[in-house]
């Protein structure tokens, strides 16, 4: 098992190192730009992926629904929707209100999304149709975000369209403090409940049967994901496909299911996934591409690739 | 045999009628206009009516009714009293041609930044179109772009339903002169040619002497754009503003062979490391204390190292539009003499129409 951590960590090592001495002005280590654009960037790949991986296995988890991501139900979308709302409500107010007001916007959008899906959880929906459910929360977010933006003016329109293309570089060296510690409190609960985790793994009735208080459970994990999603989206934009991937191609390579594994694994899986992107937007310089499209480009056809080796959806 | 005879009948009268368009567009050409700059219209003379084309599109234009085919995509009785206009950089050429009266309906009228127009009065036309809303109009010319309007299907259902919509292709011009001369193109539906021209050749020849003068001044370096999502983003080396900011004596940064917006990573701007005489940006700051809190915000704006810094938003409406771009396309002339005060101040004297110093 450790060759298989080591193996694995090695491309992420490898990719974060060539990401910082390599940029869009060539091979340097000019100490500004490793320090002030560069490490942001990689910092930002290696937490933000590996949050969007933890939080999407997370949900898979919870909704024992191995399609389950937070672009997929739809949180990544209500997020950006309540976000959205307060880039056009509080253009006026100042920076620091605006800020701080985001913040709570995009964790409260992510929330709400979670609690509306474990409403339809807790009345037995089956897990087609909590898909479903999810696609169509998506779909009635990206309408609201559709009237704002017809609503709102040129320039708040076109910030709030910049921001929803999503991407790795928008965090600055003053703001990477935070963000880490941000990220490091969301991880570190994971780890303080993987016992539990563990055993809803199993099931649900496995989980309540072992003595697991399942309602503070649930609430426990809508919690830490919506919080580990809203960082993502606040800093980074609405990221796809690295919620959902990322945990099946972990759970591939390792070939073994155990959170204490599994969780290590889908986190340096996501921060790979989103480091090659980076990489490429690197080795592209003229090519106007976004995060969300190369996400898209490589992780559908594994998604597809993944589900028809599979042939039925398994955790 | 009846029915030979009968089907020859038919066959002939749909002869005649498709042949129809040809006898009009075939007539002799009393005269033609080809802009000097503009690549994507021209108007043909003929004795009692006139072809405006835009790309594939023709618009029958008379004063009074032809006997056409509708091979046109609309046909329009001139001169136009009742128009609903999709783009605020339509309006300026209302003015110079002294038909703002005509306005009827306007898409985001909250956008509108002229006082020459009574909002309250103006019928607020809806992004997406419905035929519906364009019938109850009643409008003599309906003028929008391409983006909104030239959907095949839509194209279709608006000749279907006699619609008189008109498609403005202005903003696919490469230059600015280019986007101006599009004043002719509006005022052919006024059957005010005469005038647009004069107009035109005046910002021409103010232009063009403009451009002289700069020649021979020394080059200033400038820098446009601001950062946005990680990136600096800034115009392309061939798009409209590239070009003024050439005529008007400037070395553009970061200029490349597209005249679309293009985006640079923030190391070729630390790369760079040159101090620019003038930095242009399009975005929300007001003063230089707004651009002193966004460097707190994002501290990799002190990358951009600029003697002065210019916004275009000098004059806003109450709803935050900006007067820049409604009205600058249509008088290049005197952006040009404006961004030659901002790039050369010792060399001109003009009190600033759309930018502020910031």
């Amino acid at each position: 098992m450790k060759l298989k951590y080591s193996i694995l960590f090695v491309p992420v090592l490898a990719l974060a190192l060539a990401l910082l001495f390599i940029g869009e002005s060539g091979l340097s280590n000019d100490a500004v730009l490793v320090n002030e654009l560069r490490l942001p960037k990689v910092m930002a790949c290696l937490f933000a992926g590996g949050l969007l991986a933890v939080s999407g296995l997370l949900m898979q988890i919870f909704f024992q629904n191995p399609l389950a991501g937070p672009d997929i139900l739809g949180i990544s979308s209500g997020s950006s929707l309540f976000v959205a709302l307060w880039m056009m409500a509080g253009a006026g107010l100042s920076p620091f209100v605006q800020e701080w007001g985001m913040n709570a916007m995009s964790f409260f959008g992510a929330i709400s999304v979670f609690l509306l899906l474990l409403f339809f959880l807790k009345r037995n929906v089956s897990r087609v149709s909590l898909i479903i459910i999810g696609l169509l929360i998506s779909s009635f977010a990206s309408s609201g975000i559709s009237v704002l933006v017809s609503m709102s003016q040129a320039l708040q329109l076109k910030n709030f369209l910049v921001w929803s293309m999503g991407s790795f570089r928008n965090i600055t060296q003053a703001e990477l403090p935070r963000f880490l510690v941000f990220s490091i409190l969301s991880i570190f609960p994971v780890w303080f409940f993987l016992k539990p985790l563990n055993q809803f793994l199993l099931s649900e009735n496995y989980a309540k049967s072992v003595g697991v208080n399942v309602k503070k459970m649930r609430m426990v994990f809508v919690t830490i994901a919506a919080f580990q999603i809203s960082i993502v989206t606040l800093y980074c934009g609405p990221i796809g496909f690295i919620g959902i991937i990322s945990p099946h191609l972990a759970r591939l390579y390792l070939r073994r299911a155990q959170l204490t594994h599994l969780l290590p694994a889908a986190f340096l899986v996501g921060s790979f996934l989103a480091l090659l992107t980076e990489m490429i937007l690197v080795m592209t310089p003229t090519l106007s591409i976004s995060v969300n499209a190369i996400l898209g480009l490589i992780g559908a056809p594994i998604i597809v690739l993944y589900l028809y080796r599979q042939r039925s959806l398994s955790l | 045999m009846k029915v030979i005879l009968i089907f020859i009948a038919v066959f002939i009268s749909f002869s005649v009628l498709s042949s129809e368009s040809s006898i009009c567009e075939k007539s002799k050409t009393e005269k033609s206009f080809v802009p000097k700059y503009a690549k994507n219209f021209r108007i043909d003379y003929f004795r009692n009516f006139k072809i405006v084309r835009v790309g594939n599109d023709s618009y029958l234009l008379s004063t009074g009714r032809v006997n056409c085919s509708d091979s046109f995509q609309a046909k329009i009785l001139t001169p136009v009293s009742h128009v609903a206009f999709m783009s605020t950089t339509y309006l300026p050429a209302l003015e110079i041609l002294g038909k703002t009266d005509t306005l009827m309906a306007f898409q985001g009228k909250h956008y509108i930044v002229s006082k020459a127009y009574n909002k309250s009065k103006l019928r607020d036309l809806a992004f997406k179109f419905n035929p519906e809303d364009l019938i109850t109009l009643k409008a003599d010319l309906i003028m929008g772009y391409t983006s909104n309007l030239s959907d095949e299907k839509q194209k279709q259902i608006f000749k279907k339903l006699s619609l008189p919509v008109v498609i403005n292709k202005d903003f696919e011009e490469l230059s600015p002169l280019a986007r101006a001369e599009w004043i002719i193109f509006i005022s052919s539906f006024y059957n005010l040619e005469d005038k647009a021209i004069a107009v035109f050749s005046e910002i021409e020849r103010n232009y063009i002497g403009l451009k002289i003068k700069n020649d021979k001044l020394s080059k200033a370096k400038v820098i446009v754009g601001s950062i946005e999502n990680g990136y600096w983003i800034t115009c392309g080396g061939k798009s409209d503003l590239a070009q003024l900011i050439s005529d008007a004596g400037g070395v553009l940064a970061f200029k490349n062979d597209s005249n679309e917006t293009q985006k640079v990573s923030l190391e070729k701007l630390v790369k760079n490391n040159q101090t620019f005489d003038v930095w242009l940006t399009h975005n929300m700051w007001l003063s230089a204390q707004d651009r002193l809190k966004a460097f707190q915000q994002d501290n990799r704006y002190r990358f951009v190292k600029a003697k002065d810094v210019y916004n275009n938003n000098l004059v806003r409406n109450e709803n935050g539009a900006t007067d820049f771009w409604e009205t600058a396309v249509q008088r290049p002339d005197l952006l040009l003499q404006e961004i030659s005060e901002l790039l050369h101040p010792q060399s001109y004297d003009v009190s600033l129409k759309w930018y502020r110093k910031i």
